[in-house]
């Protein structure tokens, strides 16, 4: 007879196979293991806070903001997707949430705005990143007006579908499909120049 | 604008030759309408991005000691609140000693029970931080910060321990 009890792995087993010996180290307080988590998805983090932010020295304290809240969210997680994806969720979180801290115009306000308003660009447009840093097309990523930068990163980079992006920006899915659309011609003509 | 007329001037926004203003508005009825904003979708799909950008190298040591310093942190905090929970015992204790006549054996049971509950979180959260100061010293075992923690924390739970055996005896 087949015998449950023995067959079904308990949910303590099931997370040491599925979570990377990495990860598992670091949910335990290992230092090192955690600097090695570092160095294997800072680029890409680092990616994600500098074309949402739009800003090289605002995406360096990012950055620390969204490793802070890993290591101290590390137990939470429990492997039921990719720790990447997992990683990536909790920095674009973070950025928003900084965004929504601010006193200054949330990025939620900012992208209402945007579509409202006519001119090409930002009429602050973003500091250019650190010299070495970025290409043509990043450059241009970097002067979208923040909300189509917002919503072409998490669309075109990331991955995000129109629906996500519109329950994590506030604002409809309609939105978030013009705002790319704006996006990307914009990125086309600022390359064609 | 509608389907037709997004269709007619498709060349005109590929090219970035329209105007600003008609440029939203074709890209409003591409939102609004699925045939279209797949059209769109298809044709204006830009060039790939890297998906990742080298940090400046400055930054590793910044997050990790960030890091580090949080964990401290919340560290001595948890010893804080096990200190006041050492303190809190210790009243209680002494409320508990023989020669207060008043106290009868009922309450002073109860009270036994209560304190003895009071106490074993603070124990949990003591050995927690404890085993967490060990995991981070097998990392770095010449950081003088944490095994002064470490040493702190040893001694509270030291304390605390030997106040509950006196409130048991």
């Amino acid at each position: 007879m087949y015998d449950t009890a023995l067959s079904a792995p308990c949910s303590a087993c099931l997370r040491e196979v599925l979570i990377d010996p990495t990860v598992l180290a670091a949910q335990r307080g290992d230092e090192l293991a955690f600097a090695a988590l570092y160095d294997q998805h800072v680029a890409r983090v680092f990616a994600i806070c500098l074309r949402l932010a739009g800003d090289a020295v605002l995406a360096g304290e990012l950055v620390q903001d969204v490793f802070i809240r890993v290591w101290e969210r590390l137990a939470s997680y429990r492997g039921e997707s990719a720790f990447s994806t997992w990683l990536h969720r909790v920095a674009v979180n973070t950025v928003l949430d900084r965004s929504r801290q601010r006193r200054r115009r949330s990025l939620r306000v900012a992208i209402e705005a945007d579509l409202a308003d006519l001119t090409l660009l930002d009429r602050s447009p973003a500091r250019l990143v650190e010299p070495g840093l970025g290409l043509d097309l990043e450059a241009a990523v970097l002067r979208l007006p923040a909300g189509a930068r917002a919503v072409f990163v998490l669309y075109d980079v990331e991955g995000y579908a129109h629906a996500e992006i519109g329950a994590l920006l506030g604002i409809a899915e309609g939105t978030s499909k013009a705002h790319l659309f704006r996006a990307r011609r914009l990125l086309r003509e600022m390359l064609d120049r | 604008m509608n389907c037709t007329d997004l269709d007619a001037r498709l060349t005109e926004w590929l090219g970035g030759s329209l105007s600003e203003r008609d440029a939203r508005a074709l890209e409003a009825h591409a939102a609004s309408c699925d045939d279209c904003g797949a059209r769109l979708e298809q044709l204006s799909r830009p060039v790939s991005l890297a998906a990742t950008i080298t940090p400046p190298p400055a930054l590793r040591a910044s997050v990790l000691t960030a890091v580090r310093q949080r964990r401290l942190s919340r560290i001595w905090r948890r010893g804080l609140v096990t200190a006041s929970a050492v303190a809190a015992v210790a009243l209680l204790a002494i409320a508990l000693q023989p020669h207060r006549k008043e106290a009868s054996d009922a309450p002073r049971g109860a009270s036994m029970r209560m304190a003895s509950e009071r106490v074993k979180p603070e124990l949990a959260a003591l050995a927690a931080a404890e085993q967490e100061l060990v995991a981070a010293l097998a990392g770095t075992p010449d950081d003088a910060a944490l095994q002064r923690a470490l040493e702190d924390l040893r001694r509270q739970r030291v304390a605390l321990e030997r106040i509950v055996q006196q409130v048991a005896s």
